[in-house]
This record gives structure tokens, sequence and C-alpha cells, in this order.
């Protein structure tokens, strides 16, 4: 076979590949959509509110509903020893903490999907604990002084989604 | 949705026709840039003109001055010092070649492009129909918000085909007086960018409005929170796809050409080509992470949306694209040392240069889980660890490790091109005798590289969720959900081959219909 033969036949497979390639775009069609769960609603500009498939925005997370072994609604008690703190896509729980000076050991359990990671700053502190993996456990040991500190997930902008919370250390 | 498009939808229509246009837009901006670049090469050789030059270096100062003082943030003046640092130093140093070949490619380029303009303006005015028809209501809301932009911008789209067509007419009128023509270039060059500058700004505002866009002056409408990371990116790409699209045309042009001189000269092409778009290419994860950084400044909620959430898996594609695209350039570049002379002991370095990139591309597409977004449940009978890479590997999902990843793959790739030089150094080398599978890469690698276009503009417009403009205007069409990674890659890829089959359309007018055989 001549070159200009196989040529002449490399077009046309190719022109069949295009021809075929093309018909993929039969299962791309989406006409004629679905309805929008607010497409009844008067909209219009400045209309505002969360996105639909988005979860709230920082800042707006409901309340934990889960608390921490021994503590109690409406003020935190102050913890000793061994304080459970959840790791979830993206929040802290509870995210409000009192615990008493002195070694504290952290049990993280990540409940979300994705990789998180626990970290303490404040009164000259900065500590991480190991990165923990969906759905696992570790403990994590540190010894804090008197004051205020800052808790949240050092990876990625995990913090700033939501990640974040306050420690509150008491002799 | 008042109407509808049969068949296929409005919004696939509409897909169609805005990233076709994107697509020969990035095209016909990026492509003159370095035309002018090579067209000055290829100028006969003489000494710099430092009264041309120190004015023109002092109005460029000039005006980054005026930008750094207009610009919001840090993010934005480090932009705005770099673009001019770049651009002041060409305009002082970079001196004639004096080789006829930069000629010939900066004149054949610019024939694609004046074709490629037509096809342009044609899929801009369907965008603009799609708008003005199902999406009439987002073609009210941008033309109250933005008017005088879009009338500026028709009038410098009308300043820019008249500059392009004077500067392609007057190509040979003006052969004896390069300065001019390059000055036309220059400007043509100028208006387009400025062109793109303000469509940014449009394409920005809908993905990050600034606070209280109802009241917003016009300035802080176009100088919304990722405008500048945007035309960064956008620029860069740009002159990558312009590249990329010359290695194309000189692919094309390589496998048809019938004499040695033109396999030769097409060869070469095809290098520069390539060599602009690799070299443009290493720069744009910076770029990227900029913008990226913007978007999470601006909010939160978007970046998780995008990296952890039903657009992660876009990511873990982008992934597999960029690394296909360094594995194609780096191909290429080892073709090309084949064709030069006393290479043999150079050639031991390929297979770990390979081996690097590959597990390199490994690390990057490694995510962190097998789910399609946050909410939806592992499939029943399927616990989630079944779906979760393993503790002892989990931190190859995080961006640590495939930022260091990228990191090294582009190491290598700019290794590739030191051994190039070395080996040049010692051989000779020999235009027109690569081998053709290096052609083919010079096809392989645009089509990634549009692939990724399609498929990165996707993600931008996707990330806005079911808004047209992120919080103020909500996108109440049949059309409002976000499409899966499936569904996406299918219109990215049905938007790639409609490009691919009107460049080949673009090359076939050109440059072989009605030559003598």
């Amino acid at each position: 076979m001549g070159w200009t033969e196989r040529v002449r036949r490399g077009r046309a497979g190719a022109m069949v590949l295009l021809a075929g390639a093309l018909l993929l775009a039969l299962p791309a069609c989406e006409y004629p959509g679905v309805p929008h769960p607010l497409a009844a609603q008067v909209e219009g500009k400045g209309s505002s509110g969360p996105p639909a498939q988005a979860a709230p925005a920082p800042g707006k997370e409901p309340p934990a509903s889960g608390q921490n072994p021994g503590q109690s609604s409406p003020g935190p008690a102050v913890l000793q020893g061994t304080v459970t703190v959840a790791l979830k896509d993206f929040k802290l729980d509870p995210d409000q903490l009192t615990v008493k000076q002195g070694a504290v050991t952290f049990v993280l359990k990540n409940e979300g999907r994705y990789t998180h990671d626990f970290r303490v700053e404040g009164q000259g502190l900065d500590e991480k604990a190991p990165k923990v993996g969906q759905g696992r456990t570790s403990e994590w040991q540190i010894d804090l002084s008197p004051g205020a500190y800052k808790i949240s997930c050092p990876i990625s902008n995990h913090a700033d989604r939501g990640m974040n919370g306050e420690l509150t250390v008491v002799p | 949705m008042p109407i509808d498009v049969p068949l296929i939808g409005a919004r696939s229509a509409l897909w169609i026709a805005a990233q076709l246009h994107l697509f020969l837009a990035a095209f016909v901006l990026g492509a003159p840039i370095f035309i002018v670049l090579c067209e000055y090469l290829g100028a006969r050789k003489g000494a710099r003109n430092w009264r041309v030059r120190l004015p023109f270096a002092a109005v460029l100062a000039a005006l980054a001055i005026l930008a750094l003082l207009l610009a919001g943030t840090l993010i934005d003046r480090i932009i705005i010092s770099l673009a001019a640092l770049l651009l002041t130093t060409l305009v002082l140093f970079v001196r004639s070649a004096g080789d006829a070949r930069y000629e010939r490619l900066a004149h054949e380029t610019m024939k694609v492009v004046t074709i490629a303009y037509s096809l342009t303006a044609i899929s801009g005015a369907a965008f603009g129909f799609m708008l003005m028809g199902p999406y009439s209501q987002v073609a009210v809301h941008l033309f109250q918000r933005f008017g005088p932009v879009f009338a500026l911008y028709a009038l410098l789209f009308l300043v820019e085909t008249v500059l392009m067509y004077v500067y392609w007419y007057t190509w040979e009128p003006l052969a004896r007086r390069k300065g001019l023509h390059i000055t036309l270039g220059v400007g043509l060059n100028i208006v387009g960018t400025v062109v793109m500058l303000l469509m940014n700004a449009v394409g920005a505002y809908m993905l990050t409005p600034p606070e209280g866009s109802a009241t917003a002056s016009l300035w802080a409408l176009v100088n919304n929170p990722t405008w500048s990371g945007l035309n960064l990116h956008r620029f860069i790409a740009n002159i990558t796809l312009g590249g990329f699209m010359v290695a194309l045309f000189a692919a094309f042009m390589f496998l048809t050409a019938k004499r040695d001189e033109d396999r030769a000269f097409y060869d070469w092409m095809g290098f520069i080509g390539n060599f602009i778009g690799v070299a443009t290419l290493m720069l744009l994860p910076l770029a990227g992470y900029i913008l990226a950084k913007e978007i999470f400044l601006y909010d939160a909620t978007i970046a998780t949306f995008m990296m952890a959430d039903k657009l992660s898996s876009f990511f873990v594609m982008q992934g597999l694209l960029v690394s296909l695209l360094f594995l194609g350039a780096n191909y290429y570049m080892w073709m090309s040392i084949r064709r030069i002379t006393l290479t043999e002991s150079y050639l031991g370095y390929m297979r770990p240069t390979f081996a690097v990139i590959l597990v390199g591309t490994v690390i990057w597409v490694t995510p962190q889980n097998f789910l399609p977004d946050l909410v939806t449940p592992a499939p029943a009978g399927i616990g989630l660890q079944a779906i979760t890479i393993p503790e002892r590997a989990a931190f190859l999902g995080l961006m640590m490790a495939k930022a260091l990843a990228v990191t090294a793959i582009i190491m290598l790739t700019f290794l590739t091109y030191m051994v190039y030089r070395r080996a040049l150094a010692q051989g000779t080398l020999r235009w027109g005798e690569i081998a053709p599978q290096a052609q083919y890469a010079l096809v392989f690698i645009p089509a990634v590289a549009i692939y990724l276009m399609g498929l990165m503009g996707a993600i931008r417009e996707l990330a806005r969720q079911d808004w047209h403009v992120y919080t103020v205007l909500r996108d109440t069409t049949p059309y409002w959900y976000t499409t899966p990674l499936a569904h996406t890659s299918l219109m990215v890829g049905i938007v790639t081959l409609v490009f691919f089959a009107l460049m080949a359309f673009i090359f076939w007018v050109g440059f072989k219909l009605g030559r003598a055989e």
C-alpha cells in the first residue's frame, strides 16, 4: 500500500473517529433540564442567602449536636485529663472547650471524609497533632498553662471553612 | 426559562458557543504577542535604538506606577510589578537575531490568526445570541452593571480589527520599514490585551462580585477580588496556547510537506512553538495558585466546593491532564535531542526522567477518597474505609505532596531542556530529520492543552454553584445544577473536537487549498 493510499485511509479513519466522537454528544444532552427548587419564587438582583448546594458559611454553623462527655449546656464544663474532639467536614465538635491546666490528652476522632489535623495556638504555644485520616481516631497529649488558646485544623483552608474554635485553660 | 434550545438544551448550546469563542479568542490574542516578538527577532540585526527603547520603557514604567497606585491588594501589586519588570526588560534588552526563519514563522502564523479571527467573531456572536435569548436575565444584569465596559469593549474590538488587518496587509508593503510595522503589531497587542482585561472583569465578577455590588462603583465591579488573578492566568495561558497552536500548525505542515527544506523549516517552527508553550506552561501552576488563593480569600465556601466537594474529582482530572502535557513535552524534547549528532551518552537520562514524571503523576492524581462529594453516602454494603486511601498513604492526598510532585515534574522538564542545550553544544543539529512520531506529540500536546483549558474553565464557571452571579443573581433555569465530571468531560471533549476541526479547516484553507501539487 502506497503512502498516498495510507494517508487517504488515515483520513477516512479520522473522519469515522470524529463522527463517532460527536455521537458521544448524545448522552451529554440535558434537555429539558431539572426544575430548580426556587424556580417558582420571584428572583432578582440582590437576592441573598446561602447557596443551595453549599454548606453554611463560616461563622453560621449550627450548634454542635454532640457534647463532650461531662459537658452540658448552656456553659461548657471544665474538663480534665482526656478531652474528645470530633473533627468533621468542616467543623470542630465541640468548638468551645474549657480544660484544667496541666497535661491534656485530646482524643481526636475524624468523622469527616478528608484528612484533618488539630492545632493549638496561644500563650506562646503553637503545636500540631499528627494528621488524622478519615474515620480514624488518635490520641495526642499536650501540656497547657492557663490562658486563652485558639484551636483549629491547620490543613489547607479548613480553618477558614469553619474548623476553628476556642480553648480556655483554667488553673 | 423563557426560551430553550431543543435537543441539547440551552446550557449545552451556550457552553459550546462560549468555550469555542474563548479558545479562538485565546489564540488570536495570545499568538500576536510572540508573532511581533518573532518578527522583531527575524528583522535585520542592528544597534540598539535607545531613542525608541528608553521612552517606551519610561511609558511602561509610568503605566506600572499608575496601576500600582490603583491596586488594592498585595497580590495585585506583586502581579503588576512582575509583569512590568518582564515587559520593561523585554523592551530594553531583547535584540534582533537576524534569522529569517523567525520572519517566516511570524508571517505564516499571522495568516492563521487572521482566518481564526473571523471564526472568533462568529463564535462570539453565537455566544452573544445565546446570552440574549435563553439567558437574557444574565445579559440584562451584566449590561446594567457593566454598560460602559461593554461600550468600550465594542469600540476597542473595532480598533483591534482595524489594527489586525492593517498589520497583516502591510506586511509586504512595510517590509523596508520594519520599525513601523512592528509598532503596529505592538499596538495590536496592547488593544487586544485591554479587550481581554475588560471581559475578564465581567467573568471574574460573576464568581466574585464585590461586597454591596448593587451600589458599588464601576471600578469596584471591574477590580473585583479575582480580576487580577484571572488576568495573569489568562495572559500567560494565551501565550501558552498560541505556542502550542504554532506547534500544531508546524506539525501539520511537516507531515504534509514534500520538500526537505520545508520539513527542516517546519521542524524548527514546531520546536519554537512548543518551546514557547512549555516555557510559559511552567509558569501557569504559579498563576493558578494565585487565582485560587484569591478565590479562597474571597469565600472559603467556594474553595471547599472546588477542592473538597463536587469539583474535587475535576482537580484529579486536572492533575492527570497537566502530567500528560509534561509527559508529551518531555517526549518531544527527547525526540529533539535524538536528531542531534553525538547524543548517545545523554540518552541514558531519558528513562529516569520519565520514571520521576510518572511517579509525580501518580502522586498528583491520588485522591483522598473516591466519593463524589461531601454528602453522598458510600454505596450500600461498602464501608467508608474501602473507598478512602489507607492511613499510611494519606499524605499523598494532601496538597503538600502534590505541590512537591508538580515541582519535581517541572524541574525534570527544565533539566531535559538543559540536556538538550548540552547536547547541542557538542553535536550538530539536523533540522527536518526528527522522527515523524515527534510531530504527533505536537498534535497530542495542544489537544490535551485545549481539553485542560476547557475543563478548568468549566471548574471556574461551576464554582458559582446555582448562581449566575454568585450570591447576587440565582440561576433558576432548568440547568441550574452542577454537572458531574462525566458530563463535563463529554462537553469539553465535544468543544475540543470542534475546535480542532476548525483549526484543521483554517490550516487547509490557508495553506493547502488551491496550491499546486
